[in-house]
């Protein structure tokens, strides 16, 4: 097989990302894996980048159980309004 | 009203990230709920059955917003982006620091989710709202391009940015200390 040419980190940073979205080809695969063989920095980059896809879907637990909230309540005011909307379907 | 608003109004804050959106999105929930409350057979909790309301609010508004934005000038935007971190061979401007989050640690620590809360404000909404999907509630890709009416290409080159800009973020403002 012919030596895979080597990408720039530019190209194999999209290929780390479509990683996630699809198969990558198996060309693409030996390119990728070519190229984190000899640069360090991506290979820190990819595994943040994993590590960063296990901790996003804590975030929005996070947002709700986190005490004191983050984010702030429904205002009164918000509260006093949806309650009107409520009344004015219910007549 | 008074039992699940606040849940519900900080669940769309978090994917809406704009008061005045949530506040609407809980408000035509419990509309639609109102509307809807024969169909609600008990067999989910109240608030599931709310939260799965509002999560289709917040779809809707997405579709909505994307379909306003053309979606070339949208990949134009992302793919300057993402030329933005690189020089003319590709190289990276700004070297990536050697840095992993601890899950444990982080899940627990309420600055570093108001950090994340910041990065994902700095991303355009579309982009913000296509990340969220896919990383946050964990759609297929598929759903995705459906529910925003883009191709899957558009959605890579978006997913793509928001991870490069994201990371580059959370380096600069919260991971920079501890690598140091």
């Amino acid at each position: 097989m012919k030596e895979p040419q080597i990408i720039s980190c530019k190209i194999a940073a999209k290929l780390m990302s479509q990683s996630f979205e699809r198969q990558l080809s198996a060309q693409e695969q030996l390119k990728l894996k070519a190229h984190l063989a000899v640069c360090n920095t991506c290979r820190a980059c990819y595994r943040q980048l994993k590590a960063l896809r296990n901790i996003l879907p804590r975030y929005i637990k996070a947002v709700l159980t986190i005490d004191p909230p983050i984010e702030l309540s429904l205002s009164p005011q918000a509260k006093m309004r949806i309650k009107q909307a409520l009344r004015t379907q219910l007549i | 009203m008074d039992l699940h608003g606040n849940h519900l109004y900080r669940f769309a804050l978090a994917r809406l990230r704009n008061p005045e959106l949530a506040e609407n999105a809980v408000q035509e929930t419990f509309l639609a709920a109102l509307k809807g409350r024969h169909k609600f057979a008990g067999l989910s909790s109240e608030r599931t059955w709310l939260t799965g309301i509002l999560k289709h609010k917040i779809y809707d508004h997405f579709r909505r917003h994307a379909r306003e934005i053309d979606v070339t000038d949208l990949k134009n935007d992302d793919e300057q982006a993402i030329d933005s971190f690189y020089d003319h061979i590709g190289r990276p401007h700004q070297l990536p620091r050697d840095w992993l989050p601890n899950p444990r640690e982080v899940s627990k620590n309420k600055e570093f989710w108001q950090v994340l809360e910041n990065c994902l404000k700095k991303l355009p909404p579309n982009t913000a709202h296509v990340f969220i999907q896919r990383e946050i509630d964990k759609l297929a890709s598929k759903d995705i391009c459906k529910n925003m009416g883009i191709t899957a290409t558009n959605l890579w080159v978006m997913l793509h940015r928001a991870r490069l800009q994201l990371r580059q973020c959370l380096e600069d403002n919260w991971f920079k200390e501890s690598a140091e």
